[in-house]
């Protein structure tokens, strides 16, 4: 196991740096960089001549390095990330790109990961009972809501909820993730009931589909599983139900679910953008955005460069819990 | 037949599964008598319904869509005490102590019936400590003794593998050591070497016989190989298509086959038919379990057919011997 932990580690390490250097290039291909912008704003707002402004421009160019080949702003980047933690300047927010990151990542992280692990739990349960209930109406019924939750998209349920909220539920402020009475507020338990208020609002509408998508595949592995020779055997040798369901049944029906949680937890981070920028949310998805559309690169660089960086830890930790639970891949 | 108390007496087991084509008579009205100690074959081409009067047996039908409509199947050689299994509740405590503890089952596929994620000790011992009082370490030592027993080497060592480390034969022989570690009364063991190499075939039946012996079980030994019925069975059943067309001792059987159905059968094994004859085919196929005959149900394929044979009524079951029963118009 510990051998098996230490190569996908190793693996890890190329990984990243091939990812690095894709989300450097993709995030410079299109033609013009921030300062074109801001080359123009002086013609036309400060009156330069062209010249002058060329000149500006150029010598702001030269202090932030943009006048250097790709492949040289690439190594300054990487060589500052990894030995220094700076991620570059942001020009849009006009301070270092990793302030911005980790401010709205943290929220990111809070909100994707309570949806997450909402919606594996709540999913996974509902799918057991109904693989257990097979064509009950209880089954019937969980499945056809399953249906409805994944064909929503996201900012259609956020509209809807925020609609219901504030028309019928008469509630006073919705979007954010505290009342503006609050938002300088020290935390206190006012603060924390009031904050409580609005982060459910993101975590449910991230979840449902996360929801429904676990029933599903739950409920479709359990149902083959429960055909398997090895739970019949269970059954033969006279366990009780519910032992031969959560500890011969539900652990091999895991699979799916847990090679996913890799991939679900990015996307999760990234799907959430048009749902936090209809809600109105302080974490990455609207400032990515942003970045794009004025040509932030270092800010979009360095967040597309998370965004990969907790996909392949993601999946390192869903390799490593398969591993785990299952000795035909540890013994490999 | 009437004087020897059974283990188990099968009496007019019906099994239907009501699927949505159509409702399969996976076993209609058989009748099967144990003894203590003694080996009934049961044998029939695949699909004719053995497995199901196997599942039938051990209350392990799967409802929906299956469902035992009719018949009783007494247990226990005392009249007083013997009980119907088919009045039990099949989830209750009453058929799990039974389950596994008395009459035990293996199965035919040994790469699929043990639960990957689990050690084979893990597995032997859990089916230990459900029916009987003791430690875990004590459940541990029998599990090693046990498998010493099957003829693993290195039982001390072996017990903590996980089923894909061993071969076929060996993973036969731990589920073998499963099945026995409670001293079932009743071993029904469902083509327990189809899957596996014929040296190994060969071994596995050997191991088996022997341990019948010292246990002092029942078996009950269901193949579609007559070769297997040769070397085990002291009684054996002919099933086709859900009924018996034949019952007698091993003997009786292989001397005077009487039904044209089991005549055909063994013309149809290399071993039994001589050098340079032709080996004999049966006339067509098993008809789909969902068509609905009326009459002989083998009449189809029948080479001896009479008028009557073709007509509505079932034919009649005829004891042409003492304990030879024949269901079949020839004989009536
Ligand atoms: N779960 C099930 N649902 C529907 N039909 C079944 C089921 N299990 C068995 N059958 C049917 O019952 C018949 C007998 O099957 P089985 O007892 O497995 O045959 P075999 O003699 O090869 O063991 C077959 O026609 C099969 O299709
Ligand atoms: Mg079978």
């Amino acid at each position: 196991m510990i051998s098996y932990i230490i190569r996908r580690i190793l693996y890890v390490i190329p990984l990243l740096l091939a990812v690095s250097i894709v989300c450097f290039v993709i995030i410079q291909l299109p033609p013009g960089d921030f300062l074109t912008a801001i080359e123009s704003q002086l013609k036309s707002q400060a009156g330069l001549s062209e010249e002058e402004s060329r000149k500006m421009v150029d010598e702001m160019r030269k202090t932030y390095g943009l006048d250097k080949s790709m492949p040289v702003q690439y190594l300054i980047w990487i060589k500052n990330i990894v030995t220094k933690g700076d991620f570059g300047y942001s020009f849009g927010y006009r301070k270092p790109a990793q302030e911005v990151i980790w401010e709205r990542l943290k929220w990111t992280m809070i909100i994707a990961l309570s949806a997450h692990l909402i919606s594996t739990l709540v999913g996974l349960l509902i799918g057991i009972y109904s693989a257990t209930h097979q064509y009950s109406l209880g089954d019937h019924l969980s499945t056809f809501l399953a249906f409805i939750g994944l064909s929503f998209p996201e900012f259609f349920t956020a509209l809807v909820i925020m609609y219901l909220l504030v028309f019928r539920f008469r509630v006073p402020h919705v979007g954010g993730l505290s009342s503006p009475e609050y938002v300088l507020a020290t935390w206190n338990w006012a603060k924390f009931v009031d904050f409580l208020q609005h982060f459910w609002i993101p975590v449910v509408i991230s979840g449902v589909a996360g929801v429904a998508r676990n029933m599903r595949v739950m409920r479709a592995n359990l149902l083959d599983v429960f055909r398997s020779q090895y739970v019949i055997t269970a059954r033969a040798k006279g366990l009780k139900e519910r032992i031969v369901l959560y500890k011969h049944a539900v652990v091999n029906a895991l699979h799916p679910i847990i090679a996913y949680q890799g991939v679900a937890l990015p996307y999760i981070v990234q799907g959430t953008m048009v749902t936090a920028i209809v809600l109105n949310l302080p974490t990455t998805g609207p400032a990515f955005y942003d970045a794009l559309v004025f040509q932030d690169t270092l800010l979009a660089g360095s967040f597309l460069l998370m965004v990969t960086v907790v996909l392949v830890i993601g999946n390192l930790l869903s390799d490593l819990i398969l591993a785990w639970i299952d000795p035909r891949i540890r013994y490999d | 037949m009437e004087t020897n108390s059974c283990l188990i007496n099968v009496k007019g087991l019906c099994t239907y599964f009501y699927t949505d084509d159509g409702i399969v008579k996976a076993v209609d009205g058989v009748n099967l008598k144990i003894r203590r100690g003694e080996t009934l074959g049961v044998v029939g081409e695949s699909g004719c319904g053995k497995s199901v009067t196997a599942l039938s047996i051990m209350r392990l039908i799967p409802a929906p869509p299956g469902r035992i409509t009719r018949g009783e199947i007494l247990y226990g050689e005392n009249k007083e005490k013997s009980v119907d299994l088919i009045r039990l509740d099949s989830r209750g405590s009453k058929m799990r102590n039974i389950r596994g503890g008395e009459i035990a089952m293996i199965f035919q596929e040994p790469m699929i019936s043990l639960n990957p994620v689990y050690t084979i000790g893990d597995q032997i011992i859990e089916s230990i400590m459900v029916h009987q009082k003791v430690t875990k370490k004590e459940a541990k030592e029998h599990a090693i003794k046990m498998l010493d027993r099957v003829g693993i080497s290195d039982p001390a060592q072996r017990v903590d593998d996980y089923p894909h480390q061993l071969s076929g034969g060996m993973r036969q022989r731990a589920i073998i050591a499963m099945a026995l570690s409670c001293h079932p009364n009743l071993l029904i063991a469902d083509e327990p070497t189809t899957a596996l190499d014929v040296t190994v075939q060969a071994q596995v039946l050997e191991l088996m016989k022997e341990l019948q012996q010292e246990f002092g079980m029942a078996i009950m030994m269901i193949t579609h190989n007559l070769g297997v019925i040769a070397e085990t069975s002291d009684n054996v059943a002919v099933m086709y298509l859900g009924k018996i067309m034949e019952y007698a001792s091993a003997h009786d059987l292989f001397h005077h086959p009487m039904h044209p159905y089991l005549q055909a059968l063994l013309k149809s094994i290399p071993s039994i038919v001589g050098k340079g004859e032709r080996l004999a085919m049966i006339k067509g196929t098993v008809p789909d379990p969902l068509s609905i005959l009326r009459g002989c149900l083998f009449a189809p394929r029948c080479l001896e057919i009479k008028k009557i044979c073709q007509s509505e009524e079932e034919p009649p079951v005829i004891e042409v011997e003492k304990g030879h029963q024949v269901k079949c118009w020839l004989y009536a």
